[in-house]
């Protein structure tokens, strides 16, 4: 029964092992998909490459699928997982915030990690500005107390949220991900066209 | 891109059998179905949850009739607020006209469809019997839910105290104990 | 002399399936997701405490990765993010992406770029302890099991970023 954490005495060290390899799997496949070039992935909001889109969304597809299918057979028990948090107004600003960084330095953290240890001298800003802001946030920490805490509903989760079926949701979410990756390649298409036409 | 077509495919056939499929409802503890109808031997036949009965009870929400088809020593030790023992002579010949009905008994058994099939009105056998009562009501665990919404469990932890039973590892409602197995943020 | 040409990407999707495939083991085997910023928030708080113990205790930011550990850096983020560097760094030398260059738009100076980069992570990090996760921990993690936060966010990242990319638009371009 999965997780294994939980429910068989695994030592600590070995859990440390599989997080490198799955950190090194990881930085494998960002690479490979470009985003340790900061200005591949920002073209993702002029519409000519869509490629952060693409990745996140079949990633969150096929985990989604995953998850699903393993604790419908029982082999994951969903009770035991980590289900994060919702604090609705904090994550939409803080979100919003966090599109605003993501444009200005072209990387998000992990993914700056991946360029740094690609040579990409960006990456090494990115880096210091990063720890110069949770700096910052520790400092400002006391006078946000309010902000941070509103609004929380707790780990609940979407289906549970719209009262519906799990397993239909986990379909519409497929249904609009095919949509929207049919849709994100027309309009790839049709932003390269322009771009290459007019020059 | 043949690639890309596949990988589409796949997604759709994963998704289209997760949407027929009962993934909450498998595991019976998933606290929100309050009715459905089963074909059982041959009859369709309706259910009710413990959930939703004892959310009826304690909301004083609707007209409910509860009949226990146990032993009368059975009974006698505990039995649902304002159950009847059944007998054959309280069911009158012409049905109860208003308010719902609910048959229960230690399990499901023949007996308790049949009896079902045989009372008219709107009658429901409450799903998993008596032990789904004691697991899901009396003394819920925790551990076991995975409604995660705290509001919830609170509400779980009040209605099982309404009833006298006892609800079971308690401290996944703190906050803390949560936390303690998984740091907040990533 | 002979310069080799860098390999081509690989299809977004297959990386995106990989990368959900990854999540689902790491779900199976310590019941969370992947994560990014909780990894910077770990050293930043190890290396406090070496500076400054009762500080770093202080504050909530870096207490939470200090207390109850044997070490902070211990820790499956911080480890996982060594890995994500580790296996950048050999997937770029052998996709010959390697290169010692800061990456940016043709139309200004490198200086600008690596202020904007800094000042960009800056917002980053400090929108990330709001949101309690950055898109791999949020966004990846928390959207596969459907989260409301994590849908929530990656919403508003999208919203955040496509605003703010017209005016950075001689930046890039």
């Amino acid at each position: 029964m999965a997780p294994l954490q939980f429910n068989y005495p695994i030592p600590g060290g070995l859990l440390l092992l599989f997080a490198l390899l799955t950190g090194m799997a990881f930085g494998m496949f960002l690479e490979k998909a470009g985003f340790g070039n900061a200005r591949k992935l920002v073209q993702q909001f002029y519409f000519t490459d869509m490629a952060m889109f693409k990745v996140l969304f079949s990633a969150i597809v096929t985990a989604m699928l995953g998850i699903y299918w393993l604790s419908y057979f029982g082999v994951l028990d969903i009770t035991q997982i980590y289900i994060n948090s919702t604090y609705i107004w904090p994550q939409i600003l803080g979100g919003v915030i966090f599109g605003f960084g993501f444009v200005l330095a072209g990387l998000c953290p992990g993914t700056s990690c991946v360029a740094v240890f690609t040579g990409k001298l960006d990456g090494l800003a990115v880096f210091a500005g990063m720890f110069t802001g949770l700096v910052l946030f520790a400092e400002t920490e006391l006078l946000l107390q309010g902000v941070l805490n509103f609004s929380s509903i707790g780990d609940i989760s979407l289906y549970e949220l719209f009262h519906m079926e799990y397993g239909v949701l986990t379909f519409l979410i497929a249904c609009i991900a095919i949509v929207a990756f049919w849709f994100a390649g027309r309009v790839e298409d049709r932003f390269n066209k322009l771009s290459s036409g007019s020059s | 891109m043949k690639t890309n077509h596949i990988l589409a495919i796949l997604a759709i056939v994963g998704g289209i059998s997760a949407a027929f499929t009962n993934h909450s409802k498998k595991n019976g503890l998933y606290p929100d179905w309050k009715f459905q109808k089963e074909q059982v031997e041959g009859k369709r036949l309706a259910f009710i949850s413990a959930h939703h009965l004892a959310d009826l009870i304690y909301n004083r929400e609707e007209k409910l009739i509860l009949f226990d088809t146990r032993t009368w020593k059975a009974h006698e030790a505990y039995h649902i607020p304002n159950s009847l023992l059944y007998d054959p002579g309280i069911a009158p010949k012409a049905g109860i006209k208003s308010g719902i009905i609910v048959v229960y008994g230690e399990e499901e058994d023949a007996a308790l469809y049949m009896l079902a099939r045989e009372l008219r009105g709107r009658v429901y056998i409450l799903k998993g019997g008596m032990k789904a009562w004691y697991s899901l009501v009396l003394f819920p665990d925790f551990m076991k839910f995975h409604v995660r919404n705290s509001d919830r469990l609170e509400y779980i932890l009040r209605r099982s105290r309404f009833f006298g039973g006892q609800p079971q590892n308690t401290q996944l409602l703190n906050l803390e104990f949560r936390e303690s197995r998984f740091r907040e943020g990533c | 002399m002979n310069i080799k040409e860098p390999r081509p990407y690989w299809n977004p999707y297959i990386v995106g399936v990989g990368i959900g495939l990854l999540i689902i083991f790491s779900f199976l085997v310590t019941g969370r997701g992947l994560g990014a910023i909780g990894a910077f928030n770990g050293l930043m708080a190890s290396l406090v405490h070496v500076f400054a113990p009762d500080y770093a205790l202080s504050k909530t930011t870096y207490s939470t990765y200090l207390a109850g550990v044997d070490h902070p850096l211990k820790d499956w983020v911080v480890i996982e993010i060594a890995g994500v560097c580790i296996g950048g760094l050999f997937s770029g030398i052998a996709s010959r992406r390697f290169k010692f260059e800061v990456i940016k738009g043709p139309g200004i100076s490198r200086m600008t770029r690596l202020i904007f980069a800094f000042s960009g992570g800056l917002f980053m990090a400090y929108a990330a302890k709001f949101t309690r996760g950055c898109t791999s921990g949020l966004a990846l993690s928390g959207g596969s099991v459907l989260s409301p936060g994590a849908w929530l966010f990656m919403i508003s990242v999208f919203i955040g970023g496509y605003s703010i990319a017209w005016l950075m638009k001689k930046v890039w371009n």
